[in-house]
């Protein structure tokens, strides 16, 4: 019987895990996590944010937060994982935070409007998907994530995953069969 | 055991994707593998942002280590120009690992440095000038992992297990820059029962077997250490009981060194400077309040609730309320105990749990006792971890009717439950997470581990499913509506004077959490 399991459990699980004698992550290994990460991190928060102000705004936040919780963490286990689900979580809540200022419609065309760079149809064409899919998308083609992971990221089911990915390559192929 | 428990909580089912399914995915994939190309790439001052932060965040002013994007073929010179250097530099000394016993069960891995006027340096030695130039020179060197065994993936940057075993075993590897200089390396280990020296491709190298897993359970029980002294890194890998020790050493051999920023490989295991890892032993960590986890004052608990008392899902009104938590209601309606599980609907556990609970029943189907282990922790150095007691106590069924109500104007969906048992005694005025007793008063022990089912104080089986994963989730939750939910577990009879409920929605902990009493645990001692 599987249970869902809050971020609190999650850290919970690497406090008794710590408690069991087992070695937790330096700050320079965090450190040096970080900055190897930090693509990943970028191209997690543009998939769900599309400003890089926001961006940044959800990566500085995840990096005091990783650093907050560093107790928590066991060197060797789950610690990219765990770093990408904290800006996965910041990234929701600078999303609640704006949705709560303005309607989602008049948000998402701001947004489109602000960031009006020249991408590849590609590229385009993942951002016209809704933002779970994107993320999805993202996590596995982009990130390697497998399938159970990204499950595990997103507090999802495998199956729901593949549906999503499904989904997205059948809406990305038919967008850039429509734009040829 | 709790650790276990939560660990198990993760776990995804395999059954619930076919090897095949996922190997679909690989093939199609069409152009979305070249996305990445596509992505906007990370804008400078994001990346200044980020360095300035950890520098920030880890109280350094030093430069933080990144990955340097030459051409392949002017690094692949570097390296071999910094291969040379250091076999000319090190002619004059020479280094090789070293493993000696410490205490009864630990053992210590060093580098010692050997020369021709004085054939032996101690490994505390200062840098000479020497190790200063090579270091000065060296580049920054990663790890390719070259062979893995049959069956066995990447999970993460330098994390790889078998992929019917994901996560749980396999192999982990970390890398070490040896900037302070190769003499300087020291690590202990502790828990050894076997120690060996290995050549690996001609380096010097040290592979231990640890205690555990005897209990056919996976875990880290082997270590190997190469120095690449040539190089000046280490490497550091620990392998699980699932890895044949031949295999383990295989992926050793394996191993190649590969210029860090190396782009066309995707593999890479990027080092820590030895320095830094020094640095973070010697510096003062933050104290954890553990000690108030596991006791607080008893007026802590004064929001504590009776069965049949109605309280709300939250402590406070949530400002963001998108979950819906303000509107929800929660009320114990009944708390029963029974030497048998036929409260229980039996076709919601999978075939493992079911199987499991078949294993705490007779052949009449009453409960059978619990056994539970009495655990003396030891250091790794002078003891290990001891089973000092055993006992054998019976145990019941708790089964718990938990009632949810939505007192909104709203539909809610996928409404999160979670119940969590909390063993409470109160002792001096101060309310503590009870440990257990054991058969001899007198007897030193850490913590009473039960076996079997009893060990696990999350909700074992509920009868309400939904969701996505169709697990504790209520579905929809009609405005003005209610939703009865079933809880239950198995509990030592013994332990059933100090049972508290725990149903805070955004899940539950081992000790005492603010979160949740605030909320107030729900009192149902019997």
């Amino acid at each position: 019987m599987i249970h869902l399991i809050s971020v609190m459990n999650y850290k919970i699980l690497f406090r008794k895990k710590k408690a069991g004698g087992e070695e937790t992550m330096t700050k320079e290994q965090l450190g040096n996590l970080i900055i190897a990460s930090e693509e990943t991190m970028y191209r997690v928060a543009k998939t769900l944010l599309r400003s890089d102000a926001d961006c940044a705004d959800a990566i500085q936040e995840a990096i005091v937060k990783a650093f907050t919780g560093i107790q928590t963490l066991r060197k060797d286990s789950y610690a990219k994982t765990w770093l990408v689900r904290i800006v996965i979580n910041e990234c929701y809540a600078i999303m609640r935070h704006e949705r709560r200022l303005v309607p989602i419609d008049d948000f998402t065309a701001k947004e489109a409007a602000a960031e009006q760079a020249d991408y590849s149809e590609l590229y385009d064409a993942l951002s016209r998907l809704p933002e779970e899919i994107r993320l999805t998308v993202t996590l596995y083609y982009i990130e390697g994530y497998h399938v159970k992971e990204i499950a595990e990221l997103m507090n999802t089911t495998q199956s729901a995953v593949k549906n999503r990915l499904m989904r997205a390559r059948a809406k990305i192929k038919k967008d850039l069969a429509e734009a040829k | 055991m709790e650790i276990k428990q939560t660990a198990k909580q993760f776990d995804i089912k395999t059954s619930d994707i076919k090897t095949s399914e996922i190997e679909a995915f690989e093939i199609e994939a069409f152009e979305l593998k070249a996305l990445g190309q596509h992505f906007p790439s990370m804008p400078e001052e994001l990346r200044s942002m980020v360095e300035q932060e950890v520098r920030k965040q880890m109280g350094t002013t030093s430069p933080i280590r990144r990955r340097n994007y030459k051409a392949r073929k002017v690094l692949i010179a570097t390296l071999a120009a910094v291969m040379l250097l250091g076999t000319t530099v090190a002619a004059g000394v020479a280094y090789r690992m070293h493993t000696e016993k410490v205490g009864k069960y630990a053992a210590k891995t060093s580098i010692e440095s050997t020369t021709s006027q004085t054939n032996h340096v101690t490994a505390d030695a200062p840098m000479t000038q020497k190790d200063t130039l090579q270091n000065t020179a060296l580049g920054d060197i990663a790890l390719e992992v070259s062979y893995l065994p049959e069956g066995m993936v990447k999970t993460e940057d330098g994390k790889y297990s078998y992929s019917d075993n994901l996560y749980k075993g396999g192999v982990t590897v970390v890398f070490y820059k040896m900037d302070t200089g190769d003499a300087q390396f020291e690590m202990l280990t502790t828990g050894v029962k076997e120690t060996e020296t290995v050549k690996v491709n001609g380096y010097d190298g040290v592979y231990y077997v640890l205690y555990g897993g005897e209990d056919g359970e996976v875990c880290f029980n082997q270590r190997i250490y190469v120095a690449y002294t040539d190089v000046h890194y280490v490497m550091e890998m620990f392998a699980a009981s699932d890895v044949p020790k031949e295999e383990a050493l295989k992926i050793a051999e394996g191993v190649r060194l590969t210029p860090a920023s190396d782009e066309t490989s995707q593999e890479l295991v990027h080092a820590y400077q030895w320095s830094e890892y020094l640095k973070s032993k010697t510096e003062p960590q933050t104290v954890e309040t553990w000690a108030s986890d596991i006791s607080i004052p008893k007026s802590a608990m004064a929001n504590t609730h009776a069965v049949g008392e109605t309280f709300s899902a939250v402590s406070v009104p949530v400002e963001e309320d998108w979950r819906g938590l303000n509107q929800i209601e929660i009320k114990v309606a009944d708390v029963q105990v029974r030497d048998d599980v036929s409260l229980l609907d039996l076709s919601v556990f999978d075939s493992e749990d079911r199987e499991a609970l078949q294993q705490e029943l007779d052949s009449s189907g009453k409960l059978l006792p619990a056994k539970i282990n009495y655990i003396k922790y030891g250091d790794g150095i002078h003891s290990l971890n001891e089973v000092v007691d055993s006992r054998v106590v019976p145990q019941k069924l708790v089964y718990v009717t938990v009632e949810y109500t939505n007192t909104g104007t709203k539909q809610l969906e996928e409404v999160l439950f979670f119940g969590n048992l909390m063993k409470i005694t109160e002792e001096n005025g101060q309310m503590i997470c009870y440990k257990g007793k054991a058969s001899d008063e007198h007897a030193e022990w850490d913590e009473a581990v039960p076996q079997g089912a009893a060990h696990r104080t999350e909700m074992w089986y509920y009868d309400v499913h939904g969701g996505e994963r169709n697990n504790n989730y209520i579905t929809k939750l009609g405005a003005g509506k209610t939703e009865t939910v079933h809880m239950a577990w198995l509990v030592p009879e013994e332990e059933l004077t100090y049972l508290y409920l725990d149903l805070n929605t955004s899940g539950s902990s081992f000790e005492f959490c603010e979160e949740s009493l605030a909320v107030g645990y729900v009192d149902i001692r019997q």
